[in-house]
């Protein structure tokens, strides 16, 4: 489903020596595979994301999801295929506090041209799949936080996308709510047939993803798991 | 907290929120700008009076001062100078004139004084001698008066005068350095044996300025009245100040109540910018007290800002307000130059500054102290462990009964004001606006309420996400529309009230000029209203020559002071087609007025002459005129637009009761088939000798009334247009800021796939609902005001309102800042919407 080869994205810096963010990076992750990312901060794992979810172009390298080539796509295309191919989900839930908990759910699908009631009826189910249906017409505030992860949640899977980036998606949840999330994150991906990349510094994490790699410098590597202690002393390993 | 940490910790913390501390400060310095700049103006007319009072009287408490321009016996001084305790006594002969030089005209006011004058301790002939100013022969002009006519010392300029023409040469231009403010006033002296032939005086004066010993000052006055014999006035020395003050009264009333709501449109544009800042400053109150500060120490970081943000305001206010004051709002006397020797002088008062920057720095601290007192309601770990969520929404909603109830109060209060007392029309408009913030968030919150139920009904995302952030923006959206709201109520309010001021003053100038085809009065523009008196005899025999004169009338008028008011006297022919201006009657009947004051005995005042007079319609009163004469009161009007008030009797009264038979006019009827342009040739072609007399068409002298008094309520416009412009940019600024804080999260609604454009057209309607909201609710609150602002002119100053629902002016101003505030806020709002979606990923 997705399948990224040997990807390179470097920034200038002020004193001429390029960071290399990604440096040469390739894997693959099936429909139906939830992929984890692991790293710690600084070691490119967002960057990665954005080359992915279209939001930069790489220097080189390509990206194909579904066979299709979706590095070089301009701005509109690239918005087409987030809204269409893509769902996201990150540690903060930015939920719009004026609307519905479901009118922010159906925020994609109304702007990918469905009617707001089609909308409201395509998403029911999935709410109540979530377990947040009963809250459906709450104003984001009246919700938990594991409620409002939910809500994204269901947003970003609303339009059945081929591909969900998760940036994070725990960082804002206790532990229990966490592996509630990323439990639905899993099941919800083998359900869907939808690809998975989770994008963690979260050694718990690991447990609910099919495969996972570690990346370091850019550079990505099979995971294993004694690699588990190395984000967390993510200062002392680059100094 | 030492000072010097505070400033360490502001400075830091300004460099964070450079582009809100901005917002705030301009918004208060446009504020202080429109109130410093409209104070300027109001206040330097009232100066000029001041200083020239000054510079004239010295030390003289008591003035013997004619009722009519024909002055009294100078020999009557003698007299004066023989009372015991008076310790000097100096004539003054006045009289408004027209200094024509190469660089134009000015009216100025002709002051004949002697040596003695300078012996009352006045500044304006401080430095001159007794011999030296009798042997000049020639006029003292000041700096303003000189420079702008393009005359120096040694010149010939031309002085229209009492309907003579004479050359003069300037003999001195006397600057600052010698008489001080007095060079800013257009008083131009002549030696009094000059100014009484210059002006057909001979043995003549205005008035007798006396100076009493301290400890016999009553007494002296008494002696004084007996003196008067009841044909002369005597009065405090500085009655001219006084009686200009009430004649300013309700221009100045009028500007300062506008200038008080441009400072309340500059106060909601700083409040709003502290609104946008609310979050930010409440994390860090919150953040303070999480880090163990007191609240004293707490109060000393938010006073340190307002005072930083007030004075820094402050000071750019009044240098906007200096520039406007010197290129917007110049001071203009207009029509008030006709009586008063009124300069266009521009003063600055120490006040002023001082008022200005209160104003400023009262804004800085409750702008400042608004969020903080949320801020200190609000529990410090909540703010620290913010959500991420924007205002909570629907506090407003919760308390919609309450304001509801607070606006129904405020306007049953207007009611009561615009029924009952309209003249406290300054309280009624507090409470009206008060009215219309009260209803506005209620408004607003139905609004959004009624577009939340239909967000489902669009197939476009956008309609979702309009409503739904500026139901997230909770109190910034209500800042934002309120300042639509005041912009919009202020501009209605005051210029459709200046319109009806306006449309209730054009039919009387119609009608007062409309009576005659061609009018002849002596040359210069003082004669706008016809008040300087000529001998019509050479004239009246010049023009019963012509074959297109059918008859000539004399028309007579002065100013006569009644009480603190400089009324006008009308005095038109007994056979004048009318009058009396049929439209401007309030109490009694035209016709039966009209054939009363034809009939002789009889006068018509204006309301407020009439009540300074204690009269009623059919009261007989002895006016205190040169000759006192009792006449019986027919009717009541308007004051035609002259706000001190009027007087009107027939010609034939006027020559007995000012023992003159001087004429101020002639109307010129012309023969059958003859056009007024033919007749104004004619009779032009007939006074051709008659170098001092002018002849205009009444179309003309109607054009030169309207012109008059347009000239004196331009300022209204002025202030009116500012205010809306200034709300325009302040409403733009602050759509804009509000746009720009929310950059982030329109990266994260691309980052889901809505478009650029999407997010474009959704922060367009956005500002299209507020400024709807916020215009719609300012334009019918605005046309309330209207009604009570004209029915404030209408019972205060007596002029004629005409009463009308200014729906053009609304729309209009609707219109305009709708238009320049949304044209203005698309533009942050198409650059925050191409924000990248890569900025998601930031912190």
């Amino acid at each position: 489903m997705l399948d990224v080869r040997a990807l390179v994205k470097h920034y200038p810096t002020a004193g001429g020596e390029p960071v290399r963010a990604v440096d040469g990076v390739s894997f693959e992750v099936r429909a139906g595979e939830l992929v984890a990312i692991y790293g710690p901060s600084g070691s490119g794992k967002s960057t990665l994301l954005m080359l992915v979810a279209a939001v930069m172009r790489p220097d080189s390298g390509e990206i194909l999801v579904g066979g299709h080539e979706i590095s070089r796509l301009g701005d509109r295309d690239a918005a087409r295929y987030r809204l269409h191919e893509v769902g996201f989900v990150s540690q903060t839930f930015h939920l719009i506090s004026g609307l519905s908990a479901i009118d922010n759910a159906i925020v994609k699908l109304v702007g990918s041209g469905m009617r707001p009631k089609h909308a409201q009826q395509r998403i029911t189910p999935l709410l109540a799949r979530l377990g947040v249906d009963s809250q459906a017409e709450r104003a984001p505030s009246e919700l938990s936080m594991g409620e409002q992860q939910r809500i994204a949640i269901a947003k970003a899977l609303s339009t059945n996308p081929s591909l969900l980036l998760a940036d994070e998606p725990t960082g804002n949840l206790d532990t229990r709510r966490s592996r509630a999330v990323l439990a639905l994150l899993s099941e919800v991906c083998r359900e869907q047939g939808t690809a998975g990349v989770l994008v963690t510094h979260d050694p718990e994490a690991l447990g609910y993803v099919d495969r996972a790699y570690t990346l370091r410098d850019g550079r990505l590597g099979e995971h294993r798991p004694d690699d588990t202690h190395l984000p967390l002393l993510p200062t002392l390993e680059q100094t | 907290m030492s000072p010097r940490n505070l400033v360490w910790f502001y400075v830091r913390r300004v460099r964070a929120r450079l582009v809100q501390e901005t917002f705030a400060a301009v918004g208060i310095a446009i504020g202080v700008a429109l109130l410093f700049a409209v104070l300027v103006s109001s206040r330097s007319l009232s100066a000029s009076i001041a200083q020239l009072t000054d510079g004239l009287v010295g030390h003289a408490q008591h003035q013997v001062v004619a009722r009519g321009p024909h002055g009294f016996d100078e020999r009557l001084l003698t007299r004066i100078g023989s009372i015991p305790g008076v310790e000097a006594a100096a004539p003054v002969l006045q009289m408004q004139a027209n200094v024509v030089g190469p660089g134009g005209h000015r009216v100025v006011t002709l002051l004949g004084a002697d040596a003695r004058l300078a012996e009352l301790g006045g500044t304006l002939l401080h430095g001159w001698s007794g011999g030296r100013l009798a042997q000049l022969q020639a006029l003292v002009l000041p700096t303003s008066v000189a420079r702008p006519l393009g005359v120096r010392f040694g010149q010939t300029v031309t002085l229209e005068v009492a309907g003579r023409v004479r050359q003069v040469t300037v003999g001195a231009v006397v600057g600052h350095d010698d008489v001080g403010p007095l060079a800013e006033t257009p008083a131009v002296v002549a030696p009094l044996q000059l100014g009484q032939q210059l002006t057909g005086m001979d043995g003549r004066v205005s008035r007798v300025f006396v100076r009493a010993a301290p400890d016999r000052a009553d007494a002296v006055k008494r002696a004084l009245e007996s003196l008067a014999a009841g044909r002369l006035d005597v009065r405090p020395a500085d009655s001219e100040a006084r009686l200009f003050a009430e004649a300013a009264f309700p221009a100045n009333q009028s500007a300062e109540l506008f200038a008080g709501i441009s400072a309340l449109v500059g106060f909601l544009f700083a409040l709003n910018a502290m609104l946008l800042m609310t979050r930010e400053r409440r994390r860090l109150i919150a953040e303070l007290r999480m880090s163990g500060y007191g609240l004293r120490a707490v109060l000393q970081v938010v006073v340190f800002d307002a005072v930083v943000l007030g004075v820094v305001a402050s000071l750019m206010g009044v240098g906007l307000g200096e520039l406007l004051s010197l290129h917007v709002f110049h001071p203009s006397p207009g029509y008030l130059s006709i009586a008063f020797p009124v300069g266009n002088g521009r003063t600055v008062q120490a006040t002023t500054i001082i008022l200005a920057v209160a104003a400023g720095m009262l804004a800085a601290v409750l702008a400042t102290f608004v969020p903080l007192a949320a801020a200190l309601r609000a529990q410090a770990l909540d703010e620290v462990q913010d959500d991420g969520l924007d205002e909570r929404s629907g506090r407003i909603g919760q308390k919609r009964w309450w304001l509801f109830i607070g606006s129904a109060a405020c306007l049953a209060i207007t009611t009561a004001i615009l029924v009952f007392a309209p003249g406290s029309a300054q309280l009624g408009m507090g409470t009206l606006v008060g009215s219309m913030l009260l209803t506005l968030p209620v408004v607003l919150t139905s609004v959004l309420g009624f577009a939340y139920r239909l967000r489902r009904r669009f197939k476009s995302v956008v309609p979702m996400l309009a409503v739904g952030e500026l139901l997230s923006a909770g109190n910034r959206s209500v800042g934002i529309a309120a300042i639509a709201a005041i912009a919009v109520f202020g501009s209605t309010a005051i210029e459709g009230a200046h319109r009806d001021l306006q449309r209730g003053l054009d039919p009387n100038a119609a009608e007062l000029n409309r009576v005659a085809p061609v009018w002849v009065t002596p040359r210069g523009v003082s004669d706008t209203l016809p008040t300087t008196p000529f001998d019509p005899a050479p004239a009246i025999r010049a023009l019963a020559r012509d074959p297109s004169v059918r008859a000539v009338q004399v028309y007579r008028g002065s100013f006569l002071d009644v009480g603190d008011r400089r009324s006008w006297v009308i005095a038109p022919p007994r056979g004048a087609r009318d009058p009396i201006p049929p439209t401007q009657v309030i109490t009694g009947s035209v016709g039966h007025a009209t054939a009363l004051l034809r009939s002789g005995g009889w006068f018509v005042a204006s309301q407020a002459i009439a009540t300074a007079l204690g009269a009623h319609v059919g009261d007989a009163i002895t006016l205190q005129s040169p000759r006192p004469t009792r006449l019986r009161l027919a009717a009541i009007t308007t004051n035609f637009g002259w706000s001190p008030g009027t007087l009107v009797l027939n010609a034939d009264d006027y020559a007995r009761a000012w023992a003159t038979m001087d004429a101020s006019a002639l109307q010129v009827a012309l023969m059958p088939g003859v056009s007024a342009q033919a007749g104004l040739r004619a009779v032009q072609h007939a006074l051709s000798g008659q170098a001092a007399l002018a002849a205009h068409t009444a179309r003309q002298r109607e054009d030169a009334a309207r012109a008059t008094t347009r000239d004196g309520l331009s300022r209204l416009t002025h202030i009116a247009t500012l205010v809306l412009l200034a709300a325009a940019f302040a409403m733009a600024a602050a759509m804009g800021g509000m746009v720009w804080q929310r950059r982030r999260r329109l990266a994260d609604l691309k980052l889901t796939g809505i478009g650029s454009r999407a997010l474009w057209h959704g922060l367009l309607l956005e500002s299209a609902i507020l400024l709807g909201v916020g215009c719609t609710v300012g334009a019918l609150y605005g046309l309330y005001g209207e009604q009570l602002l004209g029915r404030a002119l209408n019972t205060v100053t007596g002029f004629p309102v005409a009463h009308s629902i200014g729906a053009t002016v609304a729309l209009g101003s609707l219109a305009l800042v709708t238009l320049v505030a949304g044209l203005i806020a698309a533009l942050p709002g198409y650059l925050a919407a191409r924000i990248p979606a890569e900025a998601a990923f930031r912190d």
